[in-house]
């Protein structure tokens, strides 16, 4: 430090000191401006370089052109073999017959490079079992059971997916419920199949909610409401291949909404005309929708019609009641002691 | 009479001599609405000071009251603990932690567990040395017991099987945080197992599960005062109780974003966290967690057999704080010798705790309990020092 001069104030050396100009650091892109351009384009017979941009721009708009026209070849080239894969497919599997199949793929629904991937891995899927699915879900699932509406179709779980869920589902009883139905604490859960190694870890606990939540990562997801939202989520995860059929699905969806519906229904004529409306899905045969097998909707169907109180399978014709009691007897559980 | 009772200082003790009367319209400055006094005599028993360095009104105030009124804190509370112990809220709070050593014993007591006595005055450090008190005793010194464990282990190798204790345990830690002191009540637990070690824990769990349940049945009116002046989110948990394995919560830590490695013990904000996450998803402020790491537990927990690296312990949790640690001890005086050795532990200063298993001991497991902790976060309250009639922490050791 030095004296500046007769007025005794003190020189400071300068701090930092700028270079002489700025140099653009490479890590970054140049953009052009965009600017520019357009104000020439504007001030049009002013410059004498118009024709050169003009040509400039052409070349940009042929070379989109030319990359769309090749992406939209290479879309039908998908479609053609999704739709090729389709019909081997319907001709293979030939339980699914009650189903139409459409020719043509919905064109929105179709993702781009992946569809044919992951095709092909369902295909291979239908043979192989359930997914390991350790990657997109937290194994360990928590269900809230609310004892207002009992999700009687927890019971069958082990039916719908053989090697679905843990051997022995651990029940709690939170704080907040005094008593379980009767129902579920006979229930001895020794009985149901599955084995260890399994991909879902499930873990039921009663507790005060108005509905059934089911919680996988409270970090990730907010908890899934109803009976039926679970039935579809354990659905999309253990039988990946059903999604194949997007009208079935649909059909599957409305008879799942109609249960829900009815678990919800408090008036005697309306619970009625829904769970007639769950009947005629039954119609005469064995199972709901005329599936081979136990599905969802029976499950979801068997669980609206024991939770609701003014309605019994006797109303709603024999095949009914048969149906109820094959399903109640692979539950374990009487149905006349429910109410 | 109206001057003489005028006169009379607040919290004096007086006998009345009076009618009992309805009124005619309902007096709304007191609890009791409907009746009142018309009084004929009145005496007074033992007269208070004219100037009390607290009142009752400030001191039983809740503390969500934010209408600018004056509160008692905590420091004048414990210098008057005895004035601050007329609120309704501090009688409530110590009904309850009778209760909970009541139930404590009752609940052990019908599973065959037999109440021990341990001495409090011991000769040599029982946990390898560290936070003792040393007290002269006669020509040399002795220490404050920091834990009956020695004494319960010796029990289970005199063959009472399945013993409790409850009785002042000391800790020299300096920490002035709002869940420790250095002198409280333990509610200690040991028990010989036939099978696994899981046998104990259930045991524990379920026990504490008993309590919280009869808690929430019978002392409803002591939680409802309690409430009053401090609100919270009423305690929840599951019967049976929620059981964790230790890897479980690290990856549900890691799942939300914390860098916690599979052999780490977990930090005190850590735990905060996994309450929250765990109260989220299972629903309960009660849980334990069982297998921790080997190398986070004392040289006297036995190592898991199945896998390297975990051990035969758990950890207890209320409101994402630790109430209990415990686990299966090692019997066999070699292996205990081994792993002390290991742990880089002085033999000469555990040798009668190995000495204690000389002589064949059955496998056992145990833990220990803080009354005023399990208290406090039974109740939601945020500091320890509430749950402690006399509180002895390091900056104070009156009244």
């Amino acid at each position: 430090m030095t004296l500046n001069g007769p007025s005794k104030i003190y020189h400071l050396k300068p701090v930092f000191q700028l270079p002489e100009s700025l140099e653009p650091k490479c890590s970054m892109y140049n953009m052009k401006n965009l600017h520019q351009p357009a104000s020439r384009k504007s001030s049009v017979g002013k410059s004498t370089d118009n024709t050169a941009d003009d040509s400039n721009e052409n070349k940009i708009i042929s070379e989109v052109l030319k990359r769309q026209e090749e992406l939209i070849r290479h879309l039908q080239n998908i479609q053609s073999k999704v739709t090729d894969l389709k019909q081997e497919l319907t001709n293979a599997s030939s339980s699914v017959s009650s189903v139409k199949t459409k020719s043509s793929v919905p064109g929105g629904s179709v993702g781009k490079k992946d569809t044919k991937s992951t095709s092909n891995k369902n295909i291979s899927l239908s043979n192989n079992g359930p997914v390991d699915i350790k990657n997109i879900i937290d194994k360990n699932i928590v269900i809230n059971l609310s004892p207002v509406r009992p999700a009687y179709s927890v019971l069958i779980l082990p039916h719908l997916w053989h090697n679905g869920f843990n051997t022995d589902p651990t029940i709690h009883v939170h704080s907040s419920v005094s008593q379980v139905p009767s129902a579920f604490s006979k229930k001895s859960q020794s009985s149901q199949v599955g084995n260890s190694a399994s991909p879902l870890n499930l873990r039921l606990i009663w507790k005060d909610v108005p509905d059934t939540e089911l919680i996988s990562s409270p970090i990730k997801a907010s908890p899934l409401l109803g009976e039926v939202s679970m039935l579809r989520l354990f659905h999309r995860l253990l039988c990946p291949t059903d999604s194949l059929s997007i009208e079935h699905q649909i059909v599957v969806d409305s008879a799942l909404d109609t249960c829900h519906q009815l678990l919800y229904a408090t008036q005697k004529n309306t619970a009625f005309a829904l769970a007639k409306k769950l009947a005629e899905y039954l119609g005469s045969t064995e199972w709901m929708l005329g599936s081979s097998s136990l599905s969802i909707v029976d499950a979801a169907a068997w669980s609206a019609i024991l939770n609701n109180k003014t309605i019994s399978p006797n109303q709603l014709g024999p095949n009914v009641t048969k149906w109820s009691q094959k399903i109640s007897a692979l539950a374990g559980i009487n149905e006349n002691t429910r109410k | 009479m109206i001057k003489f009772v005028s006169q009379i200082p607040k919290e004096s003790i007086v006998d009345i001599h009076a009618y009992v009367k309805a009124t005619p319209t309902k007096v709304e400055s007191c609890t009791q609405k409907d009746v009142e006094l018309s009084i004929l005599e009145v005496w007074v028993v033992s007269t208070a000071k004219a100037q009390l360095p607290l009142l009752i009104e400030d001191a039983s105030r809740p503390i969500t009251d934010d209408a600018g009124l004056s509160t008692v804190n905590q420091d004048t509370r414990l210098d008057n603990r005895v004035l601050d112990l007329r609120t309704p809220a501090n009688h409530a709070i110590f009904k309850l932690e009778s209760g909970v050593c009541q139930l404590f014993r009752e609940t052990l007591a019908q599973q065959g567990f037999i109440e021990i006595h341990t001495p409090k005055i011991i000769s040599a450090a029982s946990e390898g040395g560290a936070n003792v008190f040393t007290v002269s005793y006669f020509k040399n010194n002795a220490y404050l017991a920091q834990s009956p464990q020695l004494y319960k282990q010796m029990a289970i190798a005199a063959d009472f099987d399945k013993v409790y204790t409850v009785g002042a345990v000391f800790r020299a830690e300096d920490s002035n945080t709002h869940r420790h002191l250095t002198e409280f009540v333990g509610l200690d637990l040991e028990m010989a197992f036939k099978y696994h070690y899981h046998e104990v824990m259930h045991t524990i769990a379920n026990t504490l599960t008993q309590i919280f349940k009869r808690l929430k049945n019978e002392f409803q009116v002591e939680i409802a005062a309690v409430n009053v002046q401090y609100p919270c989110e009423e305690f929840t948990f599951l019967e049976p109780p929620l059981i964790l394995e230790f890897f479980t919560a690290v990856d549900m830590l890691k799942e939300a974003g914390v860098d916690i490695d599979y052999y780490d013990d977990l930090s005190t904000p850590n735990e905060k966290l996994l309450g929250k996450i765990v109260k989220a998803k299972y629903s309960t402020d009660f849980y334990v967690l069982d297998k921790y790491p080997l190398a986070v537990r004392p040289f006297y927990t036995m190592p898991d057999p199945l896998n390297a690296g975990y051990s035969n312990s758990y950890d207890m949790f209320m409101r994402g704080e630790e109430i209990l640690s415990g686990a299966q001890r090692i019997h066999d005086a070699n292996f205990l010798t081994e792993r002390a050795q290991e742990h880089g532990v002085e033999l000469d200063k555990i040798k009668s705790y190995i000495e204690a298993f000389q002589y064949g001991c059955p496998p056992h497991a145990g833990g220990g309990i803080g009354m005023e902790r399990v208290v406090m976060l039974f109740l939601g309250l945020d500091n320890i020092r509430k749950t402690s009639l006399f509180p002895r922490d390091p900056k104070r050791l009156t009244p």
